[in-house]
């Protein structure tokens, strides 16, 4: 039976080098959170350790694993089975793991405008960010890469600001304030950058610039984007990253009022680095 | 002898084709790519096993602590006699016990077997991955305007564990639902240290576990991938249909009670109240993920029981949630 044990310990030994590996490169963003990241560190290390454990322990005869009794001829292929199950993974991150998520992901999903739809009415919070909206004036936008989102004070800075610009950082938040304060941003210059996504049924002209929001893994990504409208639009087909300069407006879609970015400059862009944005925890 | 050997040929091959691949392949130099569809099978695979290993450790190192180190006697005195008391208990456990679902499998296993009563285990299966600190706050921080849904998916996830934890104990009573065959594979690690002994359980258990965390995560990547979220509007947002499509559509997507309640506000404008919180509730407690664990290690009898009565419960739990509130 070494051989399992030895066959155990190269497929922990894979997984600890596929995250390492994930890790090292950065793609690890790609698939789950940051927030997630130390439980990532603490099973690299651990899968690492029970491999080494394994691979000692195949070594040492009189230390039988109990398993081996039940191996018949049939177990064997259903051992063989399962190895292939825990293979298969290591295998296909190792090779097929860079794709990023895009348009047919975000339709078959569905899209929100404005950020996370749970906080869709305005919240005690914003009330409160109103009353005292026109009493102190900031000066500047206090977003630094990491630093926690205030609601509030981000309100303040994006009213105060000659130009709303969404970052990575103040994506979700921002979306939201715009989407919850629509009126106060109208004639609003702003600056957004994503993936062009359209609904079946939307014009040439039309589309939302979207991005996907992960708050553990890629599986629960949503959309969250921003209707833009105008003539530059036309080129541009689905999934192309751009940056949209334009003035923000309202329209109509599906019977009810958006905020939409009517565009005077779109600029296609590379692919960011950091596709994804992440929904943060308090 | 010959096998071993030809095992041990195989294993090394492997181990080099790993290597190799850690550190002379490169992804982006590579032309060849699969089928947009299945390259997103394949990332949604790759992200719901990533997320889910560092926790199946967990449970698989608690599981092989309590195998090792607590005894059938000191458990036996720990839980409370009576056993709805005991029920009760068990569904406040998770408050200071966090765990999400799927590190409970291993643990409540060996908790079963090293006598836990089995209606006292499912109710802890059940109420841990909800009734805790992180997923309330997760709750809380994504239906920032409506935080009553929080305090709601905790009350009633509350209500279902307990309901549900008496009607197995009525239908089950002591009986042992745990397979027998598999007890044999780990009760028989003999060795004098029992870190060792930890350490050695916690590997095997976690090759044990983790096919069919495999098996349940590559099925959920092919659901996230093909299903086309619009339908499910399509079918519909009625009153009494929705809950039980929500329930449906939180068992075949299997994500993390601590992520779900994101997806779950995306469905916040569209779905009643009692329809989310038919999703919040239902998917911790049971997903395609775990369903495949739970068959690996209970009897099918126990297990078709548990989802027919966990289903019920929580469908007119949250009925009576949607007529009261």
């Amino acid at each position: 039976m070494s051989g399992n044990l030895f066959l155990r310990g190269v497929i922990l030994l894979g997984f600890a080098l596929l995250m390492f590996k994930f890790i090292v490169t950065g793609q690890i963003q790609q698939l789950i959170a940051p927030k997630m990241l130390p439980f990532l560190y603490f099973a690299m290390i651990t899968l690492f350790m029970l491999s080494i454990i394994q691979i000692w322990r195949s070594d040492n005869k009189h230390m039988v694993c109990c398993g081996c009794g039940h191996h018949k001829s049939n177990a064997r292929f259903q051992s063989f089975v399962v190895y292939v199950i825990f293979v298969f993974p290591v295998l296909a991150g190792f090779t097929f793991s860079n794709h990023v998520l895009d348009s047919s992901v975000a339709a078959k999903r569905g899209i929100q405008l404005g950020g996370m739809a749970g906080s869709g009415t305005a919240s005690d919070n914003e009330e409160e960010f109103f009353s005292q909206l026109f009493g102190n004036q900031i000066e500047e936008v206090p977003m630094e890469k990491g630093e926690k989102v205030d609601k509030n004070q981000l309100g303040k800075a994006l009213l105060a600001a000659d130009k709303v610009v969404f970052t990575r950082e103040n994506y979700l938040a921002a979306l939201e304030i715009v989407h919850n304060n629509a009126e106060n941003f109208i004639g609003k210059e702003v600056e957004l950058t994503g993936f062009v996504y359209r609904e079946p049924d939307f014009a040439k002209e039309k589309a939302v610039i979207a991005r996907f929001g992960i708050s553990c893994c890629v599986a629960d990504a949503s959309v969250y984007g921003m209707l833009v409208s105008g003539k530059h639009l036309k080129s541009i087909v689905n999934d192309e990253w751009v940056k949209v300069i334009g003035v923000i407006k309202q329209t109509n879609y599906k019977g009810n009022v958006f905020p939409c970015i009517e565009i005077k400059e779109i600029n296609k862009i590379q692919q960011p680095n950091e596709p994804y944005i992440y929904e943060d925890l308090l | 002898m010959k096998r071993a050997i030809s095992n041990d040929f195989f294993a090394f091959l492997l181990l080099l084709l790993f290597l190799y691949l850690f550190f002379f392949y490169e992804m982006h130099k590579i032309t060849f790519t699969l089928p947009k569809e299945w390259a997103i099978v394949n990332t949604m695979f790759l992200g719901i096993i990533l997320e889910a290993i560092p926790f199946i450790l967990i449970g698989v190192f608690v599981s092989a602590f309590i195998q090792t180190f607590i005894s059938e006697d000191t458990l036996r005195r720990l839980i409370p006699k009576n056993p709805y008391v005991a029920i009760v208990f068990a569904a406040f456990f998770g408050i200071v016990f966090p765990v999400c679902e799927c590190a409970i499998i291993p643990i409540v296993r060996r908790l079963i077997r090293k006598g836990m009563p089995p209606a006292v285990g499912m109710t802890f299966l059940m109420s841990a991955p909800i009734l805790n600190p992180v997923v309330f706050a997760s709750t809380y921080y994504a239906f920032q305007a409506k935080n009553q849904m929080a305090f709601a998916r905790m009350g009633l996830a509350f209500l279902v564990a307990v309901l549900v934890g008496m009607i197995l104990y009525r239908m089950f009573k002591q009986k042992n639902p745990l397979k027998t065959k598999i007890s044999s594979t780990h009760e028989h690690v003999h060795t004098e240290n029992k870190w060792k002994a930890t350490l050695y359980h916690a590997s095997d258990e976690f090759f044990d576990t983790g096919k069919y965390l495999l098996i349940g995560a590559f099925l959920a990547s092919l659901v996230q991938t093909f299903l086309n979220r619009n339908v499910l509007l399509q079918i519909g947002t009625d009153e009494l249909v929705s809950p039980f499509i929500m329930m449906g559509f939180a068992y075949v997507l299997s994500l993390c009670s601590e992520a779900d309640a994101f997806v779950a506000a995306s469905f916040g404008n569209t779905f009643s109240a009692g329809a989310v919180l038919a999703f919040l509730i239902y998917g911790p407690m049971l997903d395609l993920k775990n369903t495949l664990m739970l068959f690996a290690y209970f009897r099918k009898r126990f297990v078709i029981g548990f989802i027919l009565v966990l289903t019920c419960v929580v469908y007119f739990v949250v009925l009576l949630y949607q007529t009261l509130f």
